[in-house]
């Protein structure tokens, strides 16, 4: 996966050290939430600078006021307006504050959480495949995409708090310097020295985080174990518990020890970080103001409150800023990988300018095809050529890992072929449209899955609409009919409209596994495929609906073509042709009649799997007189 | 929930930090509360100092003096600091958060299986504990944090009380109606979160959907995006309605409180300021900069304070959950009793029933057998019809509803679990594979250290199932790591060989009783030939329980049970069965027709 581990690495080592990348990143994201809610948006900002800034100006002037009031022998009663002046301005900004961050927050976080959501899924379902069995796709972008949301929210509440730290900080600054110039070198140096310091200190920090990542995978692995199901039994029964646990601690152990070296370094950088800008800056300050004072007489008292005052706001309002100036850069980082994931580019696109595929001619055409999943790694298929005719009914049986599910994976262009071609209807199916081309397959997936929906969503497997809605109920109803679960979805009290799982409705349906199955291969007989594609369809089926199944699919399937991976060879016989897959070869191929009579490996496969069967009929022939089949194999 | 139950679900979490993380708990607690205390008091200090110092105009020596003092302590405490929080509070957070996992951990492996049937299960459990757990960090931080704003709070009040109690009663007044409003708010916001939680599950299926792998095929060959993609968009509609119905609420909740707020804070307490120096001339130009200023951070520590208290009460909600997992008590798990007898003896079922938890249909009626040492005995029938759920009440996994089972003649119940089980290897459909070594995996525990007979022994096991080809080809052998869990150059394993591994337990375990669900259904044609060859063999001294839907293998079974919605309906060997032409006859029938080519 070259594209994924290029687009992986370079944010950690050489982007994050660019902060403007991390300004850039904020800027998007902002700019993706001001489309979705830009009324929140621009309230948010204007509540802070107004709040920043009516503080402020109290702290600066209040003490000054009076001060100057009493020299100038001021009464009270003149005072009162000021201070009522300074209740409404808080009163208002109080209130705008609680309307904007508690009233209109949270809906309009819905509409942004709404908006990126739907830009990450259309992303996700173009991602290629092979994205999703690399384990780093899941640490790297799974996690910051989750979250993206919440930190689209951050970024909001942290920017416009941003902007309002700054006017204040500025307010500052600007009545500081009015009285003492002096005092806007010895502040903002130690400013301007911090940024860089907290910009080591973020990374510092994130990379912790990435190379604890792992050990924090190992650990929820372990939770898994307990808490899931399928492994309860087996740790009852037996001890394999401890080894587990061991491992865990392992992982603790060394996740403590990563820790503890970023621990020094991080605690390093913290300190002169301080020391820098609070300590340094303190000592200069004060110093600054007592020498101006004493020796030069160089102000009124009045400004030397303001001073005062003015360098204590400042130390509060840049904590302030440096908090929610590291809130932004965390924040930036993970929007960072959101970022790349949404200009990932698939090594698969939907190119729009391909070809349609056309249904009428869907013969099949593997010339010298090679594919292995990884660059580098063994080959899984090697050198394969297969032609299907359309309408051929075709099964591939082979050993565990043979190749077979690789095989229709390549052939529905869920991965490309690593060397040689696939032609359908002679075309390169890289030529066509994406979509069109997947459209002429009718999948059953061995590790099919049921979605959180109606009975009829789940057979069709896209979106009902009214205009064809008797049609798709008849649709349905004749799929599941052939799939022999019509009398199970009929009989229940919504009838096909009945929702599936526990996910959503507490009374939602739950089938069985073989019900299940049932389901899954009513998709293939609902939809208007031209190939459809059988993975072990039958493995959680007892051997009678087994078969029922097998004849309907046949019945259901004539004259499209239909290919059908297993390894239970008696389904096999009804092939047109049957190719024999040994580590990713076509080892024989032929019909059954062909490669019975070759005795080569499918044969001997046969024989074995069918052997006590046969002994069992000859020995038990009066019970097959009134078989099934009438009995006229024996 | 109670005040007294919320302290005492913080002081267990506070407990787990001072056994686990004994540095941290108490470097905390004493820095917190001395350096942070005489910092606090640092900003108005020196604010009146400096102001009352300027205007008598005292010599420049002693001004000095006194910030250096002040330096000298600030530097102190960002020592300490920056070694707490970097330092001893990352490590001791992972130490606590292992210790307390491990806990869990260990209690939940213990937990009878049948809790883990019912859907509540997740999130009464599993959902709840995981979030406890995460909460015990922030416990532990809103503690610390308790801790310094306390001692924060206490000097800036000593200050206000020594230079003018009056302006602390404004304070506390404005903290008080503060407290008020916001408590109504937060009222109103949880009413609305409660209302949104369905419909966030609904839009969180969506993020499953589209991010597991699990999926991933099927949203590539279909449109069934289109069908998730409303679902989530009805739900956007339906959360931004309930917000928006709530906003308004939430607004007039808390707006009466805002300005009762302004009206002590900005209004009451500034004009009082303004009356003691304009009108009476009773306050110092120093003292009322220290006293504006202190009066400010005093309230909004205050606030801070108050605003933890409900932290607290939110929090200790997860960490009751954690409490009542952590008291749980499982039922069958942890039983202690005899031990059964070393000799063989027959298992005997008698009118068993079993419903599952939360079920309405018993899923076992009335199931009477009886399985002699030496025995192979099949279990067959049609999906759903109690099988599985048969072999795991045999194992203890699970207590009969009704009846009983006996080994000879104990009750089953009487005896010790662990040991019980001891008795059976079992292979079950849905068999896992741990990330552990191989041998582990066949072992299913520790492996003991340079135990060269067990190695023997796991690599016969291994040869039996048919897993010595793939195992000469593993340069590491048994030791070779499995699975991408804890190692990333684990092994994977094909689906075939995943399950030969599985049977290669059963062969390892030199128990009386095999147990194997379906032991043959990812195997090809082949490799389920010499299992059952093999199979054979190991089972000579044994007493083997099979389930299969494949019929060929239950020709060499001694007896066959045919079961049907939870009964037995035949019982007897193949040749029986089959003169019996019953449903076994009409099944194999079917299963067989298509290898009669």
């Amino acid at each position: 996966m070259p594209g994924l581990s290029k687009m992986k690495k370079p944010h950690i080592q050489k982007k994050s050290r660019n902060r403007f990348m991390i300004l850039k990143n904020i800027l998007y994201i902002l700019k993706l939430a001001f489309r979705a809610a830009p009324l929140l948006v621009v309230a948010a900002v204007v509540v802070n600078v107004f709040q920043f800034a009516v503080n402020t100006f109290i702290s600066l002037f209040f003490v000054r006021y009076i001060i100057e009031a009493m020299q100038m022998g001021r009464s009270f009663q003149e005072t009162f307006l000021l201070i009522l002046g300074m209740f409404a301005a808080k009163a208002l900004s109080a209130l705008s504050l609680n309307y904007v961050f508690f009233s209109l927050a949270p809906r309009e976080n819905v509409k942004i959480t709404a908006a990126l959501m739907k830009m990450l899924y259309g992303q996700a379902v173009s991602m290629d495949l092979s994205c999703y069995e690399d384990p780093d796709f899941y640490d790297t972008y799974t996690r910051a995409n989750e979250q993206v949301a919440q930190q689209a929210q951050s970024v909001i509440e942290n920017a416009t708090w941003m902007v309002g730290v700054i006017v204040s900080l500025a307010m500052i600054i600007v009545t500081m310097a009015l009285s003492e110039p002096l005092i806007i070198l010895v502040a903002v140096i130690p400013v301007v020295l911090d940024q860089f310091l907290a910009k080591r200190f973020s990374e510092h920090k994130f990379n912790r985080d990435k190379n604890t990542a792992y050990e924090r995978r190992q650990m929820d692995y372990v939770s898994r174990i307990v808490y899931q199901q399928e492994y309860a039994k087996e740790v009852r029964l037996s001890n394999i518990f401890a080894p587990i646990m061991d491992s865990f601690a392992r992982a603790a152990e060394s996740m403590r020890q990563i820790s503890k070296v970023y621990g020094w370094k991080l605690g390093a950088v913290r300190f002169v970080r301080t020391i820098l800008s609070e300590l340094v800056v303190y000592l200069a300050v004060q110093g600054i103001i007592v020498y101006r004072y004493l020796v030069d007489s160089a102000y009124t008292l009045g400004v030397l409150t303001t001073l005062l005052n003015g360098y204590t706001q400042f130390t509060y309002v840049l904590g302030n800023f440096t908090w929610a100036r590291d809130r932004l850069y965390q924040c930036g980082m993970f929007v960072e990988n959101f970022r790349l994931f949404m200009e990932y580019e698939t090594k698969m696109p939907e190119n729009p300018e391909g070809k349609e595929a056309d249904p009428a001619k869907s013969d099949i055409c593997f010339k010298n095809v090679s594919f292995s999943y990884k660059e580098g790694s063994a080959p899984v298929l090697k050198d394969l050529n297969m032609t299907i005719g359309r309408g051929q009914k075709i099964a591939i049986v082979g050993h565990n890992g043979a190749g077979k599910s690789t095989f229709v994976k390549l052939l529905m262009r869920l991965y490309d072929v690593t060397e040689g071609s696939i032609e359908v209807g002679g075309t390169d199916i890289r030529e066509y449209r994406l979509g069109s081309y997947r459209k002429l397959f009718g999948t059953v997936f061995q590790d099919f899955k049921i979605f959180a929906a109606s009975i009829t969503e789940n057979v069709l497997l896209r979106r009902g609409s009214e205009a064809t809605a008797d049609d798709d109920r008849e649709r349905v109803r004749s799929a599941l009919r052939a799939s022999g679960l019509l009398g199970k979805a009929e009989g229940l009290e919504n009838g096909l409209d009945s929702q599936l799982t526990r996910e959503f409705d507490d009374e939602g349906i739950l089938l069985s596994g073989g019900e299940f199955q049932k389901l899954a291969i009513a998709r293939v007989f609902a939809k208007d495929c031209e190939i459809c594609i059988l993975d072990e369809p039958s493995s959680a089926l007892d051997p009678i609906s087994e078969s029922e199944v097998f004849e309907n699919m046949l019945k259901a399937c004539e004259g499209k073509t239909v290919i059908f991976i297993s390894h239970r060879l008696s389904t096999t016989v009804l092939a047109d042709r049957i190719y024999l897959l040994e580590e990713g070869r076509i080892l024989e191929s032929g019909s059954h009649r062909e490669l019975m009579d070759q005795k080569g490996r499918y044969a001997q496969m046969y024989h074995m799997q069918a052997k006590r069967y046969q002994e069992e009929m000859a020995y038990k022939a009066p019970c097959a007189e009134e078989g099934i089949l009438g009995g006229d194999g024996i | 929930m109670k005040l007294k139950r919320t302290a005492s679900n913080i002081f267990l979490v506070l407990g787990y930090y001072r056994k686990y993380a004994p540095g941290l708990f108490w470097g905390q607690i004493v820095f917190r509360i001395l350096i942070s205390a005489v910092f606090t008091l640092q900003a108005p200090i020196t604010m009146k100092y400096l102001l009352d110092a300027l205007t008598d105009r005292r010599p420049v020596r002693e001004i000095v003096l006194f910030l250096t003092a002040v330096a000298v302590i600030v530097f102190l405490r960002h020592v300490f600091a920056c070694y707490i929080v970097e330092y001893l509070d990352t490590v001791g957070n992972i130490t606590v958060r292992e210790k307390v996992l491990g806990e869990v951990h260990a209690k939940a492996s213990k937990m009878d299986l049948e809790y883990y049937e019912t859907p509540q299960f997740y999130t009464d459990y599993v959902w709840a504990v995981q979030q406890a757990t995460g909460q015990f960090e922030a416990v532990y931080n809103s503690f610390v944090m308790v801790v310094e704003r306390l001692a924060e709070i206490v000097c800036m009040g000593g200050v206000m009380v020594v230079l003018d109690p009056v302006l602390l009663l404004f304070a506390l007044a404005m903290c008080g109606i503060r407290f008020v409003a916001q408590r109504k708010r937060m009222d109103r916001w949880h009413r609305a979160s409660v209302e949104a939680k369905p419909l966030e599950r609904e839009r969180d299926y969506a993020k499953r959907v589209f991010y597991l792998n699990d999926y991933a095929k099927e949203i590539r060959m279909s449109d069934i995006h289109e069908v998730v993609y409303d679902r989530f968009r009805k739900a956007n509609e339906g959360l931004h309605g309930i917000w928006k119905k709530a906003g308004r609420g939430i607004f007039a909740a808390g707006a009466a409180g805002d300005i009762g707020v302004e009206v002590f804070g900005t209004f009451g307490m500034y004009s009082y300021l303004a009356y003691r120096v304009l009108s009476t001339g009773s306050l110092s130009f120093g003292d009322m900069a220290a006293l504006s200023q202190s009066a400010g951070r005093f309230s909004q520590q205050l606030l801070g304070l108050l605003g933890f208290a409900m932290r607290f009460a939110e929090q200790s909600i997860y960490v009751e959950k954690f409490r009542r997992f952590m008291e749980y008590e499982p039922r069958i798990e942890l039983q202690q009793g005899e031990r059964p007898a070393k000799e063989p003896r027959p298992l005997v079922l008698k009118n068993v029933s079993f419903t599952y938890r939360g079920a309405k249909e018993p899923c076992l009626r009335n199931v009477s057998m009886t399985v002699r040492p030496n025995e192979k005995i099949a279990i067959v029938g049609y999906n759903g019809a109690g099988k599985t759920t048969l072999i795991k009440l045999m194992m203890r996994l699970y207590d009969p509803t009704e009846g009983t089972i006996l080994l000879g003649d104990k009750d089953i119940r009487e005896l010790d679990t662990a040991e019980y089980r001891k008795e059976f290897a079992a292979v079950f459909q849905d068999y896992q594979i741990f990330a552990a070594t191989l041998g582990e995996n066949v072992v299913m525990d520790h492996r003991k250290e340079e135990d060269s007979a067990e190695s023997d022994r796991i690599e016969k096991a291994l040869r039996q199932s048919d897993f010595g080809e793939r195992l000469d080809g593993l340069p590491l052998g048994i030791d070779t790591p499995l699975t991408r869990e804890f190692r990333l150059d684990g092994e994977e394993l094909s689906g075939g060989e995943r399950q030969k591994v599985a049977i290669a337990r059963a062969f390892f375990r030199d128990t009386h009783f095999a147990v194997m669900d379906e032991p043959s259904s990812a195997l090809d044609p082949i490799a389920e030939y010499r299992l059952n060859q093999n199979m054979m063999e190991i089972a000579r001294h044994r007493t083997v329980i099979f389930i299969s839907h494949r019929l060929s293998t239950t020709v060499m079974a001694d007896r066959i049970y045919m079961f049907e919605k939870g009964r037995i309906v035949e019982e007897g060997n193949h040749e029986e069965l089959m003169a019996l032409d019953g449903k076994y006859a009409q099944m194999f029938r079917k299963q067989s027709v298509h290898y009669q080519g």
